[in-house]
């Protein structure tokens, strides 16, 4: 793994110096676009319409429009004189507990590795959060904003999320379908509630895959191969087999039926118990 | 076999085990005690352990009666003795889960002692844990079923199985149900095996509303034989064969054979608590149905069309 960012954890007078890599991969498939004619990648020009010619990387600035069609330019020497504590340090400025932080705040995770020499206090931080169960909200300035984040103990190591701020999480009140209460009876809640504790299961995260996308890659597994694809059988023999299999039920439960039909005919002779099956007779009594 | 004394060290298979409490009295209504327990799982340990062979368990235990509480208990706690054989699995977040083994005797007889009643087992095995080496249909009646109802559901459920060319065996669950065993090639997701038990179900209350429900609700679901197929899914575990339950007569989980549940004439069908955990000798007298089992694992392949449209066959597994 490469280290995306080093700084220190900064908390009172401690100082701990760390690395910081990204916790989470995306594993989505991507796609190239190609031009059908030749399959050759399609390339994307840079281009300035005043000049009306193609610009290299090295004569693009950074603008910032403050009102329409007029901007400041922004640059990397601008960026880098920001009186910004953060853009070293993790800051951390509260420990809370964990759970009072909505998921809705959080955006990309993170771990924390100590620095060469650091891993004492690092182990000491982890330890004391882990003891005292508090997880603690910091600043650090990553990709050109300082971003709010929670610092927590993950397994072995710490973790970072960063998070959004409080007035970019959109009031609810926006939702209309939402604004009136209807009227729920007693017996709608039971049931309602009933279900949520019949399909309650612990959060095994391994029981859920991307189906998606294995099937997305087995196609391009196919394709690269020079296999055929194999396309799904056709629905018409399918649904053919399940005809016959409703038949067989629907003999079977009648042939019952009438099996029980003819059993309760003879009511005046008295019940009699044979013994049928091998060694269930001698618990009869018993068992209720 | 009752055990005066309290107390009692004993050697099974060469390990030494400190038995303790040997007369609190776990079913009340039955007056069997833990000494009961004990002595019925170290008796049946041969029947028992084929069917525990390399399959995680969870266990509830009922430290004091089957009316008093229980708790479900998954990781092997630190006081276990260090003979026992575990299976880690350690999750994303790094917890980890020793999962109990019991592949003999002496482990049989420490969760007795334990007042484990109930032994779950994966329905995989740790070669292969993701994909199942049987599907179980599950049928319970709710209330206002009778045993009959469930005896016919179950016989459409083997008349289904005989149409796709497959084999069920079925056992009392040992409460008030019927579950029916498919063993398979372990080469299927548990997903997979879970959505085949489910279309089971659907085609039988297709055919048979009157009786069959597949109802989650279990309101929806008055009079009739409720069909699991969610049981299936990784996670899920099912009572083992020769398993006792925590009921007033200490009914066990007896594999028969379908014969003795369907019966045809004016005989009597095997009723649900024919045999409990004082029918030991009878248990052991029958024929070992369910072993069978494992010496004929399945194909889903050419079925799979039906309940899993565009789904690849299982994976090979050598």
């Amino acid at each position: 793994m490469r280290s995306i960012w080093k700084g220190a954890v900064s908390f009172g007078l401690v100082n701990i110096p760390v690395k910081l890599y990204a916790a989470t991969q995306n594993k989505s498939v991507s796609f190239h676009q190609l031009h059908r004619q030749c399959f050759t990648p399609i390339r994307y020009l840079k281009q300035c319409p005043h000049c009306q010619t193609e610009v290299p990387q090295e004569e693009i600035v950074r603008g910032y429009e403050y009102e329409s069609g007029r901007f400041v330019v922004i640059e990397e020497a601008d960026l880098a004189e920001l009186p910004l504590p953060t853009t070293k340090t993790i800051e951390i400025m509260d420990f809370i507990n964990l759970e009072e932080i909505d998921p809705i705040y959080f955006e990309k995770s993170y771990y924390l590795e100590p620095a060469e020499g650091a891993q004492k206090p690092y182990a000491l931080l982890r330890l004391a959060m882990q003891q005292s169960g508090k997880a603690a909200v910091a600043k650090v300035a990553l990709r050109h904003r300082e971003s709010l984040c929670a610092l927590r103990v993950f397994g072995k190591a710490l973790a970072l999320a960063t998070m959004h701020y409080a007035d970019e999480i959109r009031p609810v009140a926006q939702l209309e379908g939402i604004a009136e209460e209807p009227v729920l009876s007693g017996a709608e809640k039971e049931m309602a509630l009933r279900l949520i504790e019949n399909l309650t299961a612990a959060f095994e995260p391994e029981k859920y895959t991307d189906q998606y996308r294995t099937a997305l890659l087995e196609l391009i597994r196919n394709k690269a191969s020079g296999k055929q694809i194999h396309e799904a059988p056709a629905i018409a023999p399918a649904a053919g087999k399940v005809v016959d299999l409703m038949a067989a039920l629907e003999a079977s439960i009648k042939a019952t039926a009438e099996q029980k039909k003819k059993k309760a005919a003879p009511r005046s002779a008295p019940k009699r118990r044979t013994a049928v099956a091998a060694g269930a007779i001698s618990t009869n009594g018993k068992a209720k | 076999m009752k055990m005066k004394a309290d107390r009692h060290t004993v050697l099974v298979g060469g390990k030494r085990l400190e038995l303790s409490r040997l007369n609190k009295v776990l079913w009340p209504e039955a007056g069997l005690t833990k000494a009961d327990l004990i002595a019925y799982y170290w008796q049946i340990a041969p029947r028992l352990l084929p069917h525990l062979y390399k399959r995680p368990l969870t266990l509830t235990r009922y430290p004091d009666g089957i009316e008093e509480g229980m708790f479900y208990q998954k990781d092997t706690p630190s006081y276990a003795p260090d003979w026992l054989k575990t299976y880690r699995v350690v999750s994303d977040d790094s917890r980890e889960i020793r999962y109990l083994l019991a592949e003999d005797e002496a482990t049989l007889v420490w969760l007795a002692n334990q007042a484990a009643i109930e032994l779950h087992p994966w329905m995989s095995t740790t070669d292969h844990p993701d994909y199942p080496s049987y599907a179980v249909v599950d049928l319970d009646p709710a209330t206002g079923a009778e045993f009959g109802d469930v005896v016919e559901i179950a016989g459409l459920v083997r008349v289904l199985l005989q149409e796709l060319g497959l084999k069920g065996y079925p056992k009392l669950s040992g409460a008030s149900g019927i579950h029916i065993y498919i063993p398979l090639w372990p080469r299927y997701p548990y997903r997979l095996t879970s959505r085949f038990v489910g279309y089971l179900g659907e085609l039988i209350v297709k055919a048979y509303p009157q009786k069959a429900t597949n109802e989650r609700l279990v309101a929806k679901r008055d009079g009739k034989v409720y069909i699991d197929h969610l049981q299936n899914l990784p996670g899920k575990t099912i009572v083992a064969p020769y398993v006792p339950r925590p009921l007033p007569h200490a009914p066990v989980s007896v594999p028969v054979e379908w014969e003795e549940l369907i019966v045809t004439g004016s005989g009597r069908g095997v009723q649900p608590h024919d045999f409990t955990l004082a029918d030991i000798k009878v248990i052991l007298a029958r024929p070992p149905l369910f072993e069978q089992m494992y010496q004929a694992p399945q194909s889903l392949d050419k079925i799979m069309p039906l309940f899993a449209a565009g789904e690849k066959e299982g994976q090979k597994v050598h």
